[in-house]
């Protein structure tokens, strides 16, 4: 059970991960608020949360599972969360709003 | 001839990728069916339907099963042709082995037996193979075909092409190109980073299908490459078979220095001697993996020249919870059952080599991950898919001949419906002819080849209608039979063993109850598919091209 909690966080975190890092980009800031720029501040804050999410995944698989599995379910949650970001970017953007501030 | 290193990627990334393109969705979809095999074997074969199980005791299952195994009948027929005189009665066994998985509720069992009198080879040998009920030593019918560990997994590495190992070959060539393709489109993409998130769903059909193709190749691009060459690293024997050929003799003298610094007999002496107990030798296997932090279940077992006074024994520890297949191998004497020999941690070099042979074969315990697997499968089958369309899209003015585009069309629609109708229907034919038919597998196997073919027919005939519609009626048809194929098979399933959903949620059986769900999750998504193609093909107005269609209403307006 509990490392179907942890594997269940390090998805969340791949999520969270790869949304903070689209956020990155104009075009998918412009699909969010409808703004052309982003904000000057914006993208590094962004980019170092993403980035530490997706380290922060990859601890949580480590501690659910020997290091060799770990590898492989990180590098296959962060394909799995591109997809889906990339699909909520398209069809439902506002439900990334949580993840702006 | 070209100008620039992208546009000679390019290149090579459209041509290779087209030439190859339907033989990759074909690897890549039984690839990932494979990653269930062991589960879709329950499925067809009802009698199979209990709990995995450890390798039995030896003294009172084993033993008597591997006696009884007998060589291969027609590898046997093969060896007469090979040796001077006549092959004795009972040939000489140079081992007997057991693989198991925590999947596996039979066992798979297998024998090496030496062919004397072969001038060209004193080292000949042939197999036997069978499958048993480890619980009760029982051998299952041979005539029953595994459908997914004995068809479908095959298909998907060897096309089951054997002669000469073509089909290795032809697979092989297409991992190298995929992974050329993987290569020459990273060079090719000009924004690799900022567009990892593009699907632009509201753009023209050719820019949305090129957004999908680089979503799902960019995405899945540590998958692609990964499964592209450990594919290639798992055949690496077949590739490149230079310890069979050029570097014979030196590979076969290592192998006998390396068994005699190891203190492992290479040969056996010739001498009868009572074998000592295989059992006693497991439970001391599984107390010393205990003692070093690794306790687990013995995957692999290995009885080399039994009943011989050089007979050892090695027992291999199940690579459940590692990625590599099977490891921490401890030998004993076959005769006195004291231990020979402990493998040792092994090097840098060889445990890559396991790591990424097991990455590829997947026999550890990850349910999760193993979906993600499929997921990274088809998704792959996505990416080739629509590679091919937009290629045919860009160029369908440029393809003067009618027939041309009728081919391309047909043979699109026989690679991506017809290989789904293909397995639906060899699941239904397994569920319709009765348990007994005789070599109820070849006739399964019949009905497969058969639908694929008849797709391709149905294909050829509607594609007639791309004269005056932009998408051939046989996309939806298809659709609507692998709906209800798909659907037939759950109730089928039902039917004839009772194993309703209901009854495998409840209790849970996870192989049955998720491969039905699967079924009827396929069957509902093909439906929602060909009424959505169905419709378009209604609504839109009679025209053979979408720019003549949009010209007629602008002038209509």
């Amino acid at each position: 059970m509990l490392k179907l909690i942890l594997l269940v966080l390090a998805m969340g975190f791949s999520l969270s991960g790869m949304a903070w890092l689209a956020l990155t980009k104009k075009a998918h800031w412009y699909q969010l608020s409808g703004e052309r720029s982003l904000p000057h501040k914006k993208p590094m804050p962004y980019r170092l949360l993403g980035y530490a999410a997706l380290l922060i995944s990859l601890a949580l698989c480590i501690l659910a599972d020997n290091i060799s599995i770990a590898i492989l379910v990180w590098v296959m949650s962060m394909t799995l969360a591109v997809i889906c970001i990339a699909f909520t970017l398209s069809f439902r953007p506002q439900w990334l709003r949580l993840f702006v501030r | 001839m070209f100008n620039s290193l992208r546009q000679a990627m390019a290149w090579l990334h459209t041509w290779f990728g087209l030439v190859l393109g339907y033989l990759l969705v074909v690897i890549f979809f039984f690839g990932s069916l494979s990653v269930f095999d062991r589960e879709i074997d329950r499925w067809v074969l009802p009698e199979t339907r209990f709990e995995p199980q450890v390798i039995p005791s030896y003294g009172d299952i084993l033993e008597e099963a591997f006696v009884n195994l007998a060589p291969d009948p027609d590898e046997l027929a093969e060896a007469r042709s090979r040796v001077e005189g006549e092959l004795p009665e009972n040939l000489r066994v140079l081992f007997w082995g057991a693989y198991t998985t925590h999947r596996d509720p039979t066992l798979s069992i297998f024998a090496e037996y030496a062919i004397p009198n072969n001038p060209d080879d004193p080292y000949d040998h042939i197999h036997g193979h069978a499958t048993i009920d480890p619980r009760n030593g029982k051998v299952l019918s041979e005539d029953h075909l595994n459908i997914g560990s004995e068809f479908f997994y095959p298909l998907h590495y060897s096309l089951h092409l054997h002669w000469k190992n073509l089909g290795y070959f032809i697979v092989g060539f297409a991992a190298l190109m995929m992974l050329v393709a993987l290569v020459s489109g990273v060079v090719i993409h000009r924004h690799l980073f900022k567009e990892l998130f593009t699907f632009r769903r509201d753009k023209h059909y050719q820019r949305r299908v090129l957004d999908l193709h680089n979503l799902t190749g960019v995405a899945a691009l540590p998958f692609h490459f990964f499964f592209a060459l450990t594919g290639l690293i798992v055949f690496a024997y077949i590739y490149l078979p230079v310890s069979e050929t050029l570097l014979a003799k030196p590979a076969f003298e290592y192998a006998m220095q390396e068994a005699e610094e190891k203190g492992l007999p290479f040969e056996a002496a010739g001498i009868p001697a009572a074998t000592a107990s295989v059992d006693e030798m497991m439970a001391e296997a599984k107390r010393i993996w205990a003692l070093r932090d690794a306790a687990g279940e013995v995957g692999f077992l290995l009885v080399n020249h039994p009943g011989d006074q050089n007979s050892y024994v090695s027992v291999f520890r199940a690579g459940t919870d590692t990625v590599s297949l099977v490891g921490q191998g401890i030998h004993f004497d076959g005769h006195t059952g004291e231990l020979l020999y402990e493998d040792p941690v092994h090097t840098a070099i060889a445990g890559l080599n396991e790591f990424l042979i097991g990455l590829h074969l997947q026999h550890f315990e990850h349910w999760p991950l193993r979906w993600l697997y499929v997921f990274g499968g088809l998704i792959g089958c996505v990416c080739i898919a629509t590679g091919f369309l937009f290629f045919v899209q860009k160029r369908k003015r440029e393809l003067k001949s009618k027939f041309g585009l009728r081919s391309v069309d047909a043979f699109a629609v026989t690679t991506i419906t017809g290989m789904l109708l293909a397995t639906v229907a060899i699941l239904v034919a397994n569920r319709l002819l009765p348990a007994d038919t005789a070599d109820k597998g070849n006739w399964e196997i019949a009905v497969f080849c058969l639908s694929w073919l008849l797709s391709m027919a149905h294909a050829f005939w509607r594609s007639a209608a791309l004269k005056i519609q932009a998408v051939s009626p046989a996309w939806y048809e298809q659709c609507y039979a692998i709906a209800a194929l798909a659907l037939s098979a759950v109730l089928l399933n039902w039917i004839s063993t009772g194993d309703h959903l209901l009854v495998t949620l409840a209790e849970p059986y996870w192989p049955v109850a998720s491969f039905d769900l699967v079924l009827m999750v396929v069957s509902l998504l093909s439906f929602v598919i060909a009424r959505r193609l169905h419709r378009k093909v209604i609504v839109a107005p009679v025209g053979a091209q979408p720019e003549e269609r949009k010209r007629e209403e602008v002038s209509r307006a």
